[in-house]
């Protein structure tokens, strides 16, 4: 058994050794040609009807597919050969470069392309315009592009223009071509301040106005003055200063709501700092007088870039004398009535300070007195105290 | 009685509750969308599978005919209903059918069920524990009479609690059904010996052992219920698990150190039965009811939460910090009522009360019972007006107009945000179809920021202390990550941190909620991420619950009318509960003692009414009245001898405005020296620690005190005296008015409405590291004509290119710039923690900075300036003047460190007062010490984009000396400083 089994192995593993088959490929199968005849009524333009027959050397009794295609859409229908078809506008919607072929038995019999012009253009314009902004000085341009359409919404190739009219001292309308779908018409900015409309139109067709506002460039340096100042170092009073009107290098007033800033500088160091902003290109401050006499110079700044003149500003003592009494029974010290350079009292809320031991402790005025109550603030009823107002100091001994 | 008094008051009450309204947005999702898992409502969307489905479902098949709230109450109903048949049935378990009602009297009024309604508002729970209660007597008459049609009905109960409240089941498993099969065996045990007494325990083990197999099939049983009927729940836990860390809750507090909240965990629940605690015990732990006694005492210890460290022990600390404590005391009060309606029986008309009457008179028993009823009243009464006396919600929102807003103008495009609402969000959100980064259910949400924090929810931040606040500021100072533009705020307390991280309050609705808007953060996309399961889950989810409620109905119903015979021969063998004499001496004493402590108490809380009699402790009223605005009782604290009246007071605060006076919340008040001038005469200092939402205070105080007729008074302190010069301030100003759309149209913007983005320039941005800690600092400049809203980003990169973090400048940078003004800015990168682990800070390698632009009409106000300024030890000091027409709320300063010309580091300071006009205050502001920065790299054109293109775009419109000015500033011996101005005006 086992010799047969051998047997037959070795004979089907002989015959399996056999030369491969040789395998015929046809030759190729005769296309028949057809030919795709056109007939238009109103023209290649979207939304009209085509008349489509396709001409055969034989007639067809197999319908033949007729398959109508661009980039976007493609439909087929099925048709008979040598049968006039009429293929309603809807099939042409969109324009451009249509391709239109004949299949039969799964092979194209014929094939033909043919362009739809886009229908008339359709108002509004279809337009952008941007920066809405710009910066005068011919800093900064912006442009306008039109892309005019069909009522479908099909954009046009090539065409004749679209004009752009604006209002501006060197020109008055601008005319440019329609290339690849749109038009385009950039302008720079001019040396004036303004609000510039354009009107886009292409003849009857037309579109919404369209406004570039032209903005002011960088303020120019510019002047400060003062406009009201009480010379005396009364705290409650304000320096008033005020800009002369700011413009930038073209003439132009700076925006409103221009941020100013106002630098006070005493013996070298920067003491104080100020805002302020423009309001029809003129800015004013109020900077609080100081509490000792001073003297300022006072500079202003929009930005890192313009700068003002410089201002001096001096103030004088405004406390006339120093009167400190002592209660003892009360434990009482009583600085005051205090008297500003005009006889009046001095501000309410001056601040008075009493030092005792290196450490300080203030009080403010009202009607001109300041009373340090000893006993409550624990300070010994002895020694020596240091009394000092705005500039004045006395040293009295308890 | 029940439903009377319950469906009366939670129509009342419902709204105040915790729990009412998330439930009630639950039930809305599923009204919308039965089958629908995916919820986008809040956070970035969350799956409806992490909550057990049945009560919701039912909410929204009623909401359909009753509208939504009205569902909730009905379904509210039927679960008193179940639950007063359910103590019912449960307590003939234990006690005499008397007994059992007089239990049902008490479930009525009983304190720890009336705050799960009324309070909680935990409609799922409650409806657990009523299913919970029906089931047990069910599978009792299996055990001890083999019938299978009570298998049946309790199964089926079963199923419909897995589905209602899921850890109802797996905890009734342990404290309830096994005590209650337990004692089915045991009373088959005393039914074969005739007499507990001949029961011994090798009876008992053997019996267990021939009903194992019994055993073993309601436990596969219960397991396989609880799996399939909410599988999804399972399959959500097992594949999505939760990474929140532990959120503090009031049940885990030690009830000790914190009276409070003991309170609301401990006593209310128990209420009454914390009088006869000890005779509750007594009874539980007679020989027949022993399971449920060990039950008990294990619910009742558990329910002390961190009062001792018991709980922790035998929950193990991940269970103890992620399960809420208080359902253990709910459930041991509910064990607890069957031997309280004995006892209540006893003393009514049982043996005690027979004692009562021979040993004392039948008037003395009267009285007693009398009182207790009335205490109980008094208790219930106590409770439902708890949220009139601590008010735990703010006052009822009108919804109307904030989802009006919403759904119309495409403001749906974008996610809000609600601050102050308390749980009334949820009811918010069940009104509008716009999303909410926020939410309310915790364990479902993914969002890092949540997650990484200990925090419920952003809505209530403010009282979640600083964690709270630092996960409101990750979501204000980068709202384009979860594109949230809008947020509604019921609180001022979050107004400044709103203003200063560039939030723009727009008009108040009519509801009298304000609407504060961010500029420039894109819409959400049109699709939005979703987690699917698969259609057999989602098909499960919709029927399996839904189908287990109407079985059990069907199964109950029916078969309650075949058995209803039968059941009277069917009850337990209940155990005559009797006293001896030494426990009834415990009883006395236990209730005298704790009498004795409820009027200690009152005594305390009368006593603290007498403030004047201590100066430190009337110094802490003060501060507390004024912490709670209660400015009228902070008056009477004052001496008045002086003529100070309440106009002159209440004008000279209501003058006060300020971060302090106006937005804080006073945190600790420590008292740092009393000085006795005399024995009339006290000075106390004081330094009062307050938070705000943007930053801490500390402020010192020192209090002079008076004391007359044997109280102390304090003396006011002397008002400013300084006075503004004019009487009329004329000042021009400018307006600005973005007109929006400007054709009356609904649907998107035309482009020609859309305003340009105003131009912006950069001229430093630096990459700085403090310790570990990144930041970018840098000064930006409008330098455009129109004022402009600025947004600034900056991401940190990896050598490869890979992004690590990005943040936004918040706080540290003036959002809105009028045309030339600059501003620093400062981004933080501290918050590695919500990032991915694969992420390392030590990665860094480079930095890209964003900067974009708006225009915005914000009412600007600059009438400001800095004088007196000075620096000395790192300290600035100065006067901040106000000479414009506008009280400045709270005034920010900014101050720009340079080193070396170098740009490195940007502070800010709010000065805790505010500023009326023609007046200054003076501020000290301590300054970094830029020795410990270092700078990593400098922003250079290549890496600072502005409005999407590269910075020297918008060099070509900066003058040519724009680069040569040298920036003017306090110079000091590190460097220069810039300073800069901004403040909260309230126009």
């Amino acid at each position: 058994m086992r010799i047969l089994i051998a047997i037959l192995f070795t004979v089907t593993m002989i015959l399996s050794c056999q030369e491969p088959e040789v395998v015929v490929i046809p030759p190729p199968v005769h296309i028949e040609r057809a030919n795709i005849k056109l007939e238009s009524l109103g023209g290649l333009v979207i939304g009209n009807s085509l008349t489509v027959t396709v001409i055969t050397q034989k007639k067809k009794s197999n319908p033949i597919n007729l398959v109508v295609s661009n980039d976007l859409v493609s439909y087929a229908i099925d048709i008979l050969s040598d049968k006039r078809v009429e293929l309603d506008g809807q099939y042409f919607i969109h324009s451009g470069l249509y391709t239109i072929a004949a299949i039969h038995n799964d092979s194209i019999i014929a094939k033909r392309s043919v362009t739809i012009e886009p229908g008339p253009m359709k108002g509004p314009l279809d337009v952008y315009t941007g920066p809405a902004s710009i910066v005068t000085g011919s800093k900064q341009s912006s442009m306008i592009v039109t892309v005019p359409s069909d009522s479908l919404g099909n954009g046009f190739v090539r065409s004749t223009g679209v004009v752009y009219e604006k209002l501006a001292a060197d020109q008055r309308s601008k005319w440019r071509p329609v290339k690849n779908l749109h038009s385009v018409f950039e302008f720079r900015s001019g040396s004036v301040a303004k609000k510039t409309l354009i009107g886009v139109s292409k003849q009857d067709v037309l579109a919404n106005e369209q406004a570039v506002i032209e903005t002011p460039d960088w303020p120019a340096n510019f002047s400060i003055k003062v406009v009201s100042h009480h010379p005396f170092a009364d705290n409650r009073q304000y320096l008033r200063l005020q800009t002369d009107k700011i413009v930038d290098d073209n003439g132009n007033q700076i925006a409103d709501g221009t941020e100013v800033a106002y630098q006070v500088v005493e013996d070298y160091n920067v003491i104080a700092l100020y805002k302020a902003i423009t309001i029809d290109g003129v800015a004013n401050v109020y900077i609080r007088n100081p509490s000792n006499p001073a003297s300022w110079l006072i500079r202003s700044y929009i930005g890192f870039t313009s700068v003002s003149n410089g201002i001096p500003i001096a103030f004088k003592e405004n406390i006339s004398d120093l009167t400190i009494k002592y209660d003892r029974f009360t434990k009482r010290l009583l600085i005051g009535p205090l008297k500003s350079m005009l006889g009046q009292y001095a501000p309410d809320g001056t601040i008075v300070t009493l030092t005792h031991n290196g450490k300080e402790y203030k009080e403010e005025t009202l009607l001109g007195e300041a009373t340090f109550d000893l006993m409550n603030m624990g300070i010994e009823q002895k020694g020596n105290v240091l009394i000092n107002v705005s500039d004045l100091e006395q040293e009295i001994t308890l | 009685m029940a439903l009377l008094m319950h469906g009366t008051l939670l129509s009342f009450t419902m709204g105040n509750t915790y729990d009412a309204y998330v439930h009630i947005f639950f039930g809305s999702h599923y009204a919308a969308g039965w089958f629908e898992t995916w919820n986008y409502k809040w956070y970035t969307g969350f799956t409806m599978t992490s909550y057990p489905p049945l009560v919701h479902q039912v909410i929204a098949i009623l909401s359909k005919v009753v509208g939504l709230k009205l569902a909730f109450l009905m379904w509210a109903m039927v679960a008193v209903g179940l639950f007063i048949r359910g103590v019912f049935h449960f307590s003939q378990l234990w006690v005499t059918p008397i007994a059992a009602g007089y239990a049902c009297l008490l479930a009525t009024l009983s304190s720890s069920y009336l705050e799960a309604v009324h309070i909680f508002g935990q409609l799922p729970s409650i409806s657990g524990m009523a299913l919970l209660l029906n089931a047990c007597p069910e599978l009792y008459r299996w055990i001890r009479f083999n019938r299978w049609s009570y298998y049946i009905t309790g199964v089926s109960l079963i199923a419909c609690l897995t589905a209602a409240h899921h850890v109802t089941t797996i905890f009734g498993m342990v404290f309830f059904i096994a005590p209650v099969l337990g004692v089915a065996v045991l009373d088959i045990c005393i039914d074969e010996r005739s007499g507990i007494e001949n029961v011994r325990v090798m009876d008992f083990v053997k019996k267990v052992l021939r009903l194992s197999p019994k055993a073993i099939l309601i436990g596969l049983t219960v397991i396989t219920i609880t799996v399939v009927m909410i599988f999804p729940y399972w399959y959500w836990s097992k594949t999505d698990p939760i990474t929140q860390v532990s959120i503090p809750h009031g049940s885990r507090a030690s009830f000790i150190e914190d009276p409070g909240l003991g309170m609301v965990f401990f006593l209310i629940p128990w209420g009454i039965m914390l009088f006869f605690l000890p005779g509750i015990f007594h009874k539980i732990f007679q020989k027949r009811n022993l399971f449920l006694g060990l039950s008990f005492a294990l619910l009742f210890l558990l329910g002390t939460g961190g009062t001792t460290p018991l709980p922790k022990l035998i929950l193990g600390a991940n269970a103890f910090n992620i399960l809420t404590l208080d359902r253990f005391t709910f459930w041991g009060s509910i064990i607890a009522l069957p031997f309280f309606g004995q006892f209540m029986w006893s003393l009514a008309e049982g043996r005690l009360a027979a004692w009562v009457k021979w040993h004392l008179g039948a008037a003395i028993h009267m009285v007693t019972v009398l009182f207790i009823v009335v205490m109980m009243l008094f208790v219930a009464g106590l409770i439902i007006n708890f949220s009139n006396m601590k008010p735990t919600q703010p006052t009822s929102i009108e919804m109307t107009p904030i989802a009006s807003f919403l759904d119309r103008d495409g403001h749906d495009r974008w996610r809000f945000m609600t601050l102050g609402f308390g749980d009334q969000m949820a009811w918010l959100s069940a009104n509008t179809s716009a999303l909410s980064v926020d939410g309310n259910y915790h364990s479902a949400r993914r969002l890092p920021e949540l997650t990484t924090r200990p925090v419920e929810r952003i809505e209530n931040s403010k009282y979640l202390g600083e964690e709270g606040l630092e996960a409101l500021r990750d979501f204000l100072s980068l709202p384009e990550k979860y594109n949230l533009k809008y947020i509604f705020s019921n609180d001022k307390f979050y107004e400044p941190l709103l203003y200063f991280y560039g939030w723009k309050k727009l008009k108040p609705l009519e509801n009298g909620i304000d609407l504060w808007e961010r500029q420039d953060v894109p819409p959400l996309p049109t699709i939005l991420p979703k987690k699917d399961i698969p259609d057999i889950q989602r098909i499960m989810w919709g029927t399996l619950p839904i189908g287990s409620l109407l079985t059990a109905i069907l199964l109950n119903t029916s078969l309650w009318f075949v058995r209803r015979e039968d059941r009277k021969n069917l009850v337990a063998l209940i155990p005559t509960y009797s006293s001896g004499k030494v426990a009834r001496i415990v009883f006395v004493l236990w209730f005298l003692a704790v009498a004795a402590w409820v009027v200690l108490q009152g005594y305390n809380i009368q006593k603290a009414k007498n403030l004047h009699q201590d100066p430190v402790e009337l110094v802490h009223t003060y501060f507390h009245a004024i912490d709670f605005k209660k400015f009228e009782e902070a008056y009477t604290y004052h001496d008045l001898s002086g003529g100070l009246t309440l106009e002159q007071y209440t004008l000279e605060l209501s003058l006060e405005d300020g971060i302090l006076a106006s937005y804080a919340k006073l945190d600790t008040l420590i008292i740092k020296e009393v000085k006795q001038i005399s024995d009339n005469k006290v000075k106390i200092d004081v330094k009062a620690n307050w938070f705000t939402a943007v930053q801490k205070y500390s402020t010192e105080h020192t209090f002079d005190l008076n004391k007359k007729d044997e109280k102390w008074y304090i003396i006011k302190p002397e008002y400013e005296a300084a006075t503004p010069p004019d009487q009329i301030i004329n000042i021009p100003d400018i307006n600005y008015y973005t007109q929006g759309r400007r054709k009356a149209e609904a649907g998107a913007t035309f482009r020609e409405d859309v305003l340009d983005r105003p131009e912006l320039y950069v001229p430093a941005a630096n990459l700085i590291k403090s310790d570990s800690t990144y930041h970018v600092v840098g000064i930006v400049t409008n330098i455009d004509n129109d004022p402009s809203f600025i947004t600034i980003e900056a991401v940190l990169y990896d050598e490869l290119g890979n992004t690590l973090y990005r943040a936004n400048a918040d706080e540290v940078l003036i959002h809105n710039l009028l045309p030339k003004e600059s501003s620093g800015f400062r981004i933080d990168f501290d918050n590695w923690s919500i990032l991915p682990d694969s992420i390392d800070r030590e990665d860094v390698a480079s930095f890209v900075v964003f900067a974009r632009t708006s225009v915005t009409d914000e009412k600007f106000y600059k009438f400001m300036g800095l004088r007196e300024l000075e620096v000395q030890d790192q300290q600035l000091h100065g006067r901040l003047d106000n000479y414009g027409n506008k009280e400045i709320s709270i005034p920010q300063i900014l101050a720009l460190q340079y080193e070396n010309d170098n740009l490195k580091w940007v502070k800010t300071h709010y000065m805790d007062k505010g500023i009326r006009p023609q007046r200054e205050k003076p501020f000290e502001m301590e300054l970094k010490n830029l020795k410990n920065l270092c700078l990593i790299e400098k922003g250079n054109n290549k890496n600072i984009l502005i409005n999407g293109s590269e910075r020297q775009e918008s060099a070509k419109l900066l003058p040519r000396n724009f680069f040569r000015q040298k920036n003017k500033a306090l110079s000091t011996d590190e460097g220069i400083i810039i300073l800069q101005t901004n403040g909260l005006v309230s126009f």
